[in-house]
């Protein structure tokens, strides 16, 4: 495990009674790297997240952020994180400028015009968030996991649902974000997303990595293809 | 512990209550449930009240019924501060930020007691004809005992389930838990067995509160003393509970997810179909025939708890006719309601997780709608009067003809009642309280007037 990355894990499993959702599970991220989580529907994403974002306790192997270990310091890890999940839950009878309030209120530091002008809220950020759409609520969560400048962005999923300016806005920030520094891991199923921004993609299938490569050194074949052919070479195994 | 105006969460509430009452406006509907039961308090006076007619049975009356109602409000607030800490609305907002446990418990606490603070007047307002037959004291006294009972069963409640999260993950109590978790995960087992625990240790305080109560009525002193014993245990209650909150809080989370995680492990697609119940749909009129069968896999899937709720009610309807007693059959029956009530419930809720846009994409006819869950509802209650049923035939035969007549009476009066007061979704549970305590209230009219027919 090395000392400088911001997201670490090693020999990561996960059982759920007979059920194993991920085994040897092994990745690092560096700070100011983009890296992009991908894999088939139940191939341990959102498994592997959830445990990256302490709600949920592996059964074996380290997971640190920024060098905190997420298991032993939940509050700390927290602290070193955004986190959007791939349903987040929100107030509803807050409105999103108030909910962003809350949010610096417990991180002890962001910038909530910046947070929302980043996802294209402002206009709407005095609505309530019970009248919102469900990519205005997915705005709002990108928001709060961005608003206080974490080191590291951990998204489940978080671009789905966005309107096109949008996702082109949150985009730009996270790359942006990358650059000054930060590390994001985004889970996703749209593969155009990883290679026009990713710099790396960490490939799930049944739990286990199957790839880890650099966007840069995939070629000319293409991110589907060796997605489906890593797919296909796991099924065999 | 900072002052409750620099908690941000304490703030965000104020302001949520804020939006929230300048949409709904200004409500009296509160009133509403309270009248009702005051209502029942005077239908049900003969049963609730019957110690004024004897003599010299004043104080063992007030402690009797101070202890019973008591006890309903620390049940009740073991639940209710259960749902604030454990699976509230909070946990999912806040778990992705690094929240101050010391912070958020006051907030949890603050606002699970201000969203039940009418329980202890609601439930004491039973008693409200103590002070018409000139027993003021003695109301004032059940009324400061179920204030007692919510008191320590909110504050009671979360230090024991923060607790229980430690007793979850312990290796040593690990051996208790398998053998007493039943089919649910070992993990899970501290957490169903806690609210039990905090009506255990807050019916202690309760039971002294109660017994204070009685001792006041005869000019003891002493009687004060043990009247404050809930506000002493809820003090002695609430001083672990920052420190069992920052080692507690956050894993509270997690093991919520391994127990979520291994009940999705164990579950089989063919028993994810299978539904209680989905079988009697064949004795249904036919035009209702398929909302009812998605009535019963609502509440099967999402509120299995209240649904199987109906078979706890019957058994503890049993426990209490289990007796050669001749009143035995009339308290069954009264328990078994009041649990049937509180079940029945369940139609309001079924209605208040309908999704909004369901209803306006694919519009099904309301009345076939709430005839379906009326029969719904009225199948679940069945659950409450098999093992009250069985009891009383076993124990004082031809009298359980007259316990199955009334129970299904109110069986079917309670699906109705549920049925139609789920047309106004969640604010439904409102005219739901109130007619089932009157529901109930009647039932206690009847057992008392035929207290003779059924033994």
């Amino acid at each position: 495990m090395s000392a400088d990355a911001a997201i670490s894990v090693s020999g990561l499993k996960k059982v759920y009674g007979r059920v194993e959702a991920v085994s040897q599970v092994d990745f690092q991220v560096a700070p100011g790297e983009f890296a992009a989580l991908i894999g088939h529907n139940g191939a341990g994403k959102s498994t592997t997240l959830k445990i990256l974002t302490s709600q949920l306790l592996p059964t074996e192997g380290a997971v640190s952020v920024t060098g905190i270990d997420v298991v032993a310091d939940p509050a700390g890890a927290r602290a070193a994180f955004g986190y959007v999940p791939e349903e987040p839950a929100l107030y509803d009878y807050l409105t999103a400028r108030e909910f962003l309030e809350l949010v610096v209120e417990i991180r002890g530091t962001g910038d909530i015009d910046a947070a929302l002008a980043m996802t294209g809220l402002g206009d709407d950020a005095d609505r309530l968030i019970r009248e919102y759409s469900q990519g205005m609520r997915r705005k709002t969560a990108l928001a709060a996991a961005m608003v206080s400048r974490p080191p590291v962005l951990i998204l489940d999923e978080a671009l789905n649902g966005l309107d096109p300016p949008s996702a082109a806005r949150v985009k730009a920030w996270l790359r942006s974000a990358c650059d000054e520094g930060a590390a994001v891991l985004l889970s996703t199923h749209v593969l155009e997303t990883v290679e026009r921004l990713a710099d790396r993609v960490i490939m799930l299938a049944h739990g286990k990595v199957v790839a880890d490569e650099r966007v840069a050194d995939i070629g000319q074949s293409g991110l589907e293809n060796l997605f489906l052919e890593k797919i296909a070479s796991s099924l065999e195994g | 512990m900072e002052l409750p105006l620099a908690n941000p969460h304490l703030k965000a509430w104020r302001r949520a209550r804020a939006h929230r009452r300048a949409e709904s406006g200004f409500s009296l509907g509160w009133l509403f449930p309270l009248a009702a039961v005051a209502a029942a308090g005077w239908m049900a006076r003969t049963v609730l009240l019957g110690f004024l007619a004897v003599d010299d049975a004043l104080a063992a009356g007030v402690t009797g019924l101070a202890m019973r109602l008591g006890l309903v409000c620390c049940g009740a607030m073991a639940i209710f501060s259960y749902g604030a800490l454990v699976r509230g609305e909070d946990r999912p907002v806040l778990d992705p930020h690094p929240v101050d446990p010391g912070k958020l418990l006051p907030y949890l606490l603050l606002r699970a007691g201000a969203e039940r603070w009418a329980w202890p007047l609601g439930v004491s307002a039973l008693a409200w004809p103590l002070v018409f037959y000139g027993q003021p004291v003695a109301f004032a006294l059940i009324v400061a005992v179920c204030f007692g009972g919510w008191l320590v069963g909110l504050t009671l409640g979360f230090p024991t389930y923060l607790a229980a999260i430690w007793a979850a993950e312990s290796p040593s109590l690990a051996l208790v838990f398998e053998l007493i978790r039943g089919t649910n995960p070992r993990l899970q087992a501290a957490l169903i067995y806690a609210p039990g625990a905090v009506l255990a240790l807050g019916g202690v305080a309760v039971y002294a509160a109660a017994s204070g109560a009685g001792l006041v009525m005869v000019g003891q002193p002493l009687g004060v003393v043990l009247l404050v014993a809930p506000l002493i245990l809820s003090a002695l209650a609430w001083l672990p509970t920052p420190a069992l909150a920052r080692a507690y809080y956050f894993r509270t989370t997690t093991l919520l997810a391994e127990v979520d995680g291994m009940y999705a492990g164990m579950e089989d697609p063919e028993e994810a179909r299978r539904v209680y119940l989905d079988w009697a749909v064949k004795f249904t009129p036919a035009s209702v025939r398929s909302e009812t069968l998605k009535e019963l896999r609502h509440g099967w899937r999402g509120l299995r708890s209240w649904v199987t709720g109906a078979w706890g009610a019957g058994l503890v309807g049993a426990v209490a006719g289990w007796s050669a007693d001749p009143v035995a059959p009339a308290r069954a029956a009264l328990v078994a309601g009041a649990g049937m009530v509180l079940v029945g419930a369940v139609a309001v809720r079924l209605s208040s997780t309908d999704p909004m846009w369901l209803d306006r994409s694919l519009p099904v006819p309301s009345n076939r709608r709430l005839m379906a869950r009326g029969f719904a509802v009225f199948g679940w209650l069945q659950g409450a009067i098999v093992p009250v049923a069985a009891v009383v035939g076993v124990r004082q035969g031809g009298a359980v003809l007259g316990v199955i007549v009334m129970l299904e009476g109110m069986a079917l009066l309670i699906a109705i009642v549920g049925a139609a007061s789920s047309r106004m979704r969640a604010k439904g549970m409102l005219p739901y309280v109130a007619l089932g305590a009157l529901a109930w209230a009647g039932l206690a009219g009847v057992t008392g007037i035929s207290g003779g027919l059924l033994s």
